[in-house]
């Protein structure tokens, strides 16, 4: 009951996914980091009477560090923890990292000794968290050397409070485009992991097929809307899916659309719909386990209908 | 906590139901039955039923609701992101009004046909990712199949699939019936098989 309630109160403040409250977070820190940086440039810079940035050298040095200033800033109040708190959230969608590798040890003839090490997977899947850190970081960075050039231009144009609005409009732009970023890397692990399950069945069976899943509505993008048409009628192979192009990110068996992407690969279901009976309303596995409500265990109801 | 399914296949049953003679049932005929069964899980959702093939309990059409693709930051950007979906989810036939920083819709079920599903269709989905749909994790250990959502879409898939009192009705789209059961079986006997003949 707690954690529904968790769900309810998360709802009523907006932040109803991991990468939500990622966006809300890093506004936060761009918000402070915004006012420390100002703070920081009023202090050091030259201004005449009127509150105009004087042209001098010394201003035209202080502006070119405008967004080393700005990370600093940024760093100081929790930017790269954020950052890593983000990314470090995605094992949390796996059954824990330990768990998982100590599953595949225990599967193989010859058991490995009891020392760290990471599967190929757990590579792939960490080198992916490192991807998503850095190209979050870079797009921030990015907004600040764009802050840094507008503001090398302004000067002895803009007053101090043009050039605080034009500083902080331009670092909050990084917003939306790491929230976008950040929700494409969550996604695209998960693709991975249900890659990675993919695989295994792809190195014993001869020909593997897949339907493309998801949405289609208003925002599906023209190539999710070929997709999906495309694999009703025939499922591809990974060997096709590999040739295809979606005009944005490469790989598309793991990003699939692109940036922000609902869709996935799933292995291919051909005629073994469940058609529901008419005016039928059977209880079903988990309402005749005696006593049992909710997600759970069917192994021992499983077993009795086996 | 883990939001998950496990159905267990005992070898012995199996082995009884695929043949006469000593066949061994391997991890991969699991894994593509698990997977399978993910697959049927997606589809029917996207049809708005759920495991038992009845219809998922309707969008609400209470209102009025308002949408507000961004909560914080600067007024203009606030703005800007809801024109941005206004012009998105189309003005004609929505019903969808623009507000100062959000978008008026009469019900959250207007506001779902105004991103352009099949009317009626409740199927889950939303207009961002990640979705909880796509953290559905297969797993094969010994004889079991387990299928999983796992870390905070798993809060949201709970909420779904048990439903919140007040808030959201039950719309069971994680479970599975006995003839998803009976398809299981059938996919594990047809991967068994197609590896006995080749």
């Amino acid at each position: 009951m707690a954690r529904r309630r968790d769900i309810a109160k998360r709802t009523d403040a907006g932040i109803t996914s991991a990468v939500s409250a990622f966006r809300s977070n890093l506004e936060d820190l761009i918000s402070r980091a915004t006012i420390r940086t100002l703070a920081v440039l009023r202090r050091d810079l030259d201004l005449d009477i009127e509150g105009r940035v004087v042209v001098s050298a010394s201003n035209q040095t202080i502006l070119r560090r405008i967004d080393k200033i700005f990370m600093q800033q940024l760093d100081g109040i929790g930017f790269q923890a954020l950052l890593k708190g983000f990314v470090t959230s995605f094992p949390g969608q796996l059954p824990v990292f330990t768990e998982t590798l100590e599953f595949i040890n225990a599967n193989l003839k010859t058991r490995l000794p009891n020392v760290t090490f990471k599967t190929p997977l757990a590579r792939a899947l960490a080198a992916q968290q490192i991807s998503a850190t850095g190209i979050l970081r870079r797009v921030v960075e990015a907004a600040a050397e764009t802050a840094k050039q507008k503001a090398i231009f302004s000067v002895g144009g803009y007053d101090f409070e043009a050039l605080s609005e034009i500083l902080a409009t331009q670092f909050r732009k990084s917003i939306g485009q790491a929230e976008t970023l950040a929700a494409t890397a969550m996604a695209m692990y998960y693709r991975t992991l249900a890659a990675n399950g993919y695989s295994q069945i792809e190195q014993v069976k001869k020909e593997v097929r897949y339907v493309y899943l998801g949405p289609l509505d208003r925002l599906t993008r023209p190539f999710c809307r070929r997709m999906l048409r495309r694999t009703r009628k025939t499922p591809l192979t990974h060997t096709q899916i590999d040739k295809l192009d979606n005009g944005q990110l490469p790989n598309v068996f793991v990003t699939a659309g692109g940036y922000n992407c609902r869709h996935q690969w799933a292995v291919a279901e051909v005629g073994t719909e469940v058609v529901p009976e008419e005016g039928k309303e059977a209880p079903g596995i988990l309402q005749q386990a005696a006593g049992r409500v909710g997600h759970a265990f069917l192994s021992a109801v499983a077993k009795r209908i086996l | 906590m883990p939001f998950k399914i496990t159905v267990s296949i005992p070898e012995t049953a199996t082995y009884k139901m695929v043949m006469s003679g000593k066949v061994p049932l391997m991890r991969t005929d699991l894994e593509v039955a698990g997977q399978r069964e993910k697959t049927r899980i997606i589809q029917r959702t996207l049809r708005g039923v759920d495991f038992q093939g009845r219809k998922f309990a309707p969008y609400s059409t209470n209102g009025p609701i308002y949408v507000y693709p961004q909560h914080r930051g600067t007024v203009k950007a606030r703005r800007a992101a809801a024109q941005r979906l206004y012009r998105q989810l189309g003005k004609r036939g929505t019903g969808a009004q623009r507000t100062r920083l959000g978008i008026r819709f009469d019900s959250y079920a207007a506001y779902k046909a105004s991103l352009g599903r099949s009317p009626g269709v409740v199927d889950l989905y939303g207009p961002r990712a990640p979705h909880m749909l796509q953290a559905i994790v297969v797993r094969v250990e010994g004889d079991t199949i387990i299928l999983g959502i796992y870390g905070e879409e798993a809060l949201r898939a709970s909420g779904h699939n048990e439903g919140i009192p007040g808030r959201l009705p039950q719309r069971r789209f994680f479970d599975i019936s006995r003839a998803e059961l009976a398809l299981i079986k059938q996919d594990i006997l047809a991967s068994v098989t197609a590896r006995l003949r080749d």
